[in-house]
């Protein structure tokens, strides 16, 4: 029997209205990716050029891109370069020819997620839009924290900050009072505040928050 | 006091000065006619009465004053008779001589004289003829004489030498004179200088025979043949072309025997314009007399007579059997070319059909698959349809994988590769036709093989050649021994070497010797290539490929390739 039996359950919307991109000039193969979409629930859009999808993407929508390699006008290997150039992290999924192998390994050295090809399982690409999501919303939150994290950080005193860096390199209060010549109570004021200022209960997440901060002096 | 002397003394005088006068001419001539040893000195007597009977030539009557009247007409009318005979003989436009059966010269008339040169009969009669005769004739000479005086008559050729010395040319007639009795008394010659038509017969014999040489040793066929096609004339080269042992297997009979039907026609049109005097040539096939054939271009022209007229087809012909047999060939190769270059694009389109191709089954596939989805449990025939056309679809998803594989054109590129990688790849591709003929494949890999330097499709392809021709070899023979043997194993410790052989008939020997020739091959819808470019494959990668038999194998095709140093 040829498996083709999925689960509903393992493709879960995870964030609100996440889109599939689908980029092929073939409307034949276009319609079948969007069909297999469509049936895990997934929201599809389809575009027969790169262009097309170009004007109307919009980098902070959540989603994936599914694109063919050899394409008339821009093909992949130009797509990703022009997401690249705009800065967008948008997980790529290639559908390759048989033929395009060594463009397509170029593709993923250049951050594409993976290529698939064609004519490809439904299964499998069904497990590659799953990496491509999974990844995609890890990448958005950690941009979202990465964002949070840094706004709390501009409203830390110079002393805070300072503080807050002795605490991440791990270091007792006693030794912070010492090497910043404070008393050890000014210096438990200062980890409260940066704490709370951080939103974080321990010093263990503030050194996960901190690792998406960029450092500035006032 | 002159008047005074008597008749007597006048006499003697007229003798003294006669003789003066013979001596002075004897001592002029001195040297005889050349080649005598003897210097024969004729008595002033015998010389006196013989010259003056030729000074008596003049009508001058000389008759006895003391014969009786009646005696004297008689004798008058005789000498009158005798002076005609004589007059003739004198003016002869051909030298007459007579000659005595020793050989002595008794009368020689005046042509004979200017003939010898000489314009003294002294110097000639009573000579021996065979002073005047060139060594080399005496013998012949003397037997004519010979014949002469047994009463035959004879005509001689013969060179001889004049009293100056030269050397000329005579022919004469001679025959045999009878006296009163019946009695052979001497020979009577007629003789003429045939010097100059000698010299000319002998350089016309010098040219002829150059010609006819020239004739005999072309190298290429020479041949003259009549309006009708009859052969007149053909030279040894021609009628070895023929295979003819005999010229009269040849010359007589007409060319048209010798030629097939199909350029009849054309060959009676060149022979005709030939002979209104135009030229010609024409391609044609000849069949010789063992039965060959041969391809032949023959160039004629008219061969005219001294009034002009043609009375000959001459041709030049030469075998061109070779150089049409080159030219087959190599029509039969562009052929083959024009071929492969058409397979070639073909190679394209089918890449380009492949890819084709693609999208829609992409798109069938994945259809299917969402269909035997939505389905699920619904209808269960439908979902045995659907499984069905997913099968199909990856079927044919996997032809295309397998053409795209044999068609792509890759620019060579080496890599380091472990030999039982590419066997297996191809047999896998084999498998099919493997299981469908129950052929078995015995595979003996060495363990732990150093990989090879080499580019994989390429390789493949060479093993793909050898394995199906070895399939192709074992798929008549009885079920028991379709066995293919492929090896793997140490050649030494630089090269790698692959055995694939199989059981079945040897090749034979003058197929061995073509196996790796282009376009060679033995199949109906052979390209001959195989091998061919499979040489070529294995030799640009430094290796080296070939055929042999080995005992218990049966008949093995051999490749070497150089381990790979990237290890």
């Amino acid at each position: 029997m040829v498996p083709v039996s999925i689960s509903h359950c393992r493709y879960r919307v995870m964030i609100e209205s996440q889109s599939i991109y689908i980029v092929d000039d073939d409307a034949a193969v276009r319609d079948a990716l969007s069909i297999l979409v469509k049936s895990v629930n997934l929201d599809a859009k389809e575009y027969s050029s790169a262009d097309q999808f170009l004007a109307e993407y919009n980098p902070q929508h959540p989603g994936c891109l599914i694109t063919d390699v050899y394409m008339p006008g821009i093909d992949g290997v130009e797509l990703q370069k022009r997401l690249v150039d705009m800065g967008s992290q948008i997980p790529m999924i290639i559908m390759s020819g048989h033929g395009d192998i060594p463009l397509a390994v170029n593709m993923i050295r250049n951050g594409a997620l993976d290529f698939i090809e064609k004519p490809f399982s439904n299964h499998q690409m069904l497990e590659h839009i799953q990496q491509a999501l999974t990844l995609d919303n890890e990448r958005r939150s950690t941009a979202i924290k990465s964002n949070q994290s840094q706004k709390y950080y501009a409203t830390l005193t110079p002393r805070e900050k300072e503080v807050l860096e002795y605490l991440v390199s791990g270091v007792s209060n006693k030794v912070i009072a010492a090497k910043m010549a404070i008393s050890p109570r000014t210096i438990e004021t200062h980890r409260a505040n940066v704490l709370r200022k951080m939103n974080s209960e321990s010093v263990v997440s503030l050194v996960q928050k901190m690792s998406h901060v960029h450092r500035t002096s006032n | 006091m002159i008047y005074e002397l008597n008749i007597l003394t006048w006499f003697g005088i007229a003798l003294l000065t006669m003789v003066l006068i013979v001596n002075i001419r004897l001592k002029k001539q001195s040297r005889f006619c050349a080649f005598s040893n003897t210097t024969k000195y004729v008595s002033v007597q015998k010389n006196d009465a013989l010259a003056m009977k030729s000074y008596a030539a003049e009508n001058v009557v000389n008759v006895n004053k003391n014969l009786p009247k009646h005696d004297k007409n008689q004798a008058r009318e005789g000498q009158k008779s005798e002076n005609l005979f004589r007059e003739i003989f004198e003016s002869a436009p051909d030298c007459v001589m007579l000659q005595s059966q020793d050989g002595t010269i008794e009368l020689i008339n005046h042509t004979g004289l200017a003939l010898l040169e000489t314009e003294h009969k002294d110097n000639v009669i009573g000579q021996s003829v065979y002073n005047l005769i060139v060594p080399e004739y005496i013998d012949a000479y003397r037997e004519m004489s010979r014949k002469v005086f047994n009463g035959e008559r004879v005509c001689l050729e013969y060179e001889m030498v004049t009293c100056k010395g030269t050397r000329r040319w005579m022919r004469t007639n001679t025959v045999p004179l009878k006296d009163s009795q019946q009695i052979i008394t001497s020979l009577v010659a007629t003789t003429r200088d045939i010097t100059d038509t000698h010299l000319i017969s002998q350089q016309l014999e010098a040219h002829r025979h150059k010609l006819q040489t020239i004739f005999e040793s072309e190298p290429e066929c020479v041949k003259l043949q009549d309006a009708e096609g009859r052969i007149m004339e053909m030279n040894p080269a021609g009628l070895s072309l023929l295979k003819a042992k005999n010229y009269n297997d040849v010359v007589g009979k007409v060319i048209y025997d010798f030629m097939t039907p199909e350029y009849a026609k054309d060959y009676r049109d060149l022979t005709a314009q030939v002979f209104k005097g135009g030229r010609g040539s024409m391609e044609f096939e000849v069949i010789s007399l063992d039965g060959g054939r041969r391809w032949l271009e023959t160039h004629a022209a008219p061969l005219r007579d001294n009034k002009g007229n043609v009375s000959a087809l001459l041709a030049i012909t030469r075998d061109i059997d070779g150089r049409k047999k080159d030219e087959e060939r190599l029509y039969q190769q562009q052929t083959e070319l024009a071929r492969i270059c058409r397979l070639s694009t073909m190679g394209e389109m089918a890449s380009s059909l492949a890819h084709e191709l693609n999208q829609p089954l992409c798109a069938v596939s994945s259809y299917a698959e969402s269909a035997r989805q939505l389905n699920m449990h619904a209808t269960k025939e439908l979902d045995v349809l659907l499984d069905k056309i997913v099968l199909q679809s990856r079927r044919a998803t996997q032809i295309i994988k397998n053409i795209r594989d044999f068609v792509r054109k890759q620019t060579p590129s080496p890599e380091s590769i472990s030999a039982a990688s590419i066997i297996n790849s191809v047999i896998d591709f084999v498998e099919p036709n493997r299981r469908r003929n129950m052929i078995s494949i015995d595979l003996q890999i060495t363990e732990d093989l150093p990989s090879v330097k080499a580019d994989r499709v390429q390789i493949e392809q060479v093993l793909m050649n050898l394995i199906s021709n070895a399939i192709q070899a074992v798929v008549e023979l009885p079920y028991d021994q379709r066995k293919i043997t492929i090896k793997a194993s140490h050649e030494s410790s630089e090269e790698i070497i692959f055995k694939v052989c199989n059981l079945g008939p040897d090749i034979s020997e003058d197929i061995v010797k073509e196996l790796f020739t282009p376009f060679y091959t033995t199949k109906e819808t052979g390209m001959g290539m195989g091998l061919s470019i499979s040489r070529s494959i294995v030799e640009a990668h430094g290796g080296r490929i070939w055929y042999r038999t080995k005992p218990g194998y049966g008949a093995c095709f051999h490749f070497t390739l150089p381990v790979s140093s990237d290890d």
